[in-house]
């Protein structure tokens, strides 16, 4: 491949395995990017702003646990995201020092190539769908403009498979040619 | 912090603040669940 279009074969301490396109790179950051926006709309909607959630949908009528759970929630996707990013970065090529047992070792092409095969046909699932709109039948559910917002900051996660997957192919291919 | 590090953090403060704007500036809601008939 040549060396136009791709990012340093380089890391921090770390050598990868060949050179990583550039649009696999911005690829990967964009993921991350994708989950962010409905992420910061579910932490603010446990916060307390308005959504247009109403009646027993309402978070004031919820228990308690719905400002924990979303945070942890949010965290968890920009945490599976940030994974995506391995693919593109010298610690999904060689375990980093902060992993127990495996430190320093390679990773196994398969070990990331799999998860993360399966984590894209997953999101494209879970996600595509919004592609044809919110159903929202329920009048407790948000309608016009606090839809639109709801829409809005959810799309992106429409990109988030797709993405992956296209991150996943070039890191398999990346990993073929150079081990 | 780096620059590219700086731009991320602006970024995501502009989304926080366009998104709780957006929130804020269309009332609670309840206009609209009360036009469906939904609230009590």
């Amino acid at each position: 491949m040549s060396a136009v279009g791709t990012r340093a074969a380089t890391g921090p301490g770390v050598a990868m395995r060949g050179p990583v396109p550039r649009w696999a790179d911005w690829a990967a950051q964009a993921t991350m990017w994708c989950a962010l926006p409905s992420g910061i709309w579910r932490i603010l909607f446990a916060l307390g702003l308005p959504a247009g959630f109403t009646g027993s949908q309402d978070p004031e009528n919820g228990p308690w646990f719905v400002l924990p759970y979303v945070i942890a929630l949010t965290a968890f996707s920009e945490a599976v995201a940030f994974l995506g990013l391995g693919l593109v970065r010298p610690w999904g090529e060689v375990w980093p020092r902060w992993v127990p047992v495996l430190r320093g070792r390679r990773v196994r092409p398969l070990a990331a190539i799999i998860p993360a095969s399966l984590g894209s046909v997953a999101l494209v699932c879970l996600w595509t769908p919004l592609v044809f709109g919110f159903s929202n039948s329920d009048p407790e559910m948000p309608h016009g403009a606090k839809a639109a917002i709801l829409y809005a900051c959810y799309l992106p996660l429409v990109a988030w498979g797709p993405l992956l997957a296209a991150v996943t192919a070039a890191y398999a291919v990346r990993r073929r040619r150079h081990g | 912090m780096s620059r590219k590090l700086r731009i991320k953090a602006v970024v995501v403060a502009a989304l926080v603040a366009l998104i709780a704007g957006a929130m804020l500036a269309t009332g609670s809601g309840e206009p609209a669940a009360h036009a469906l008939g939904a609230v009590r």
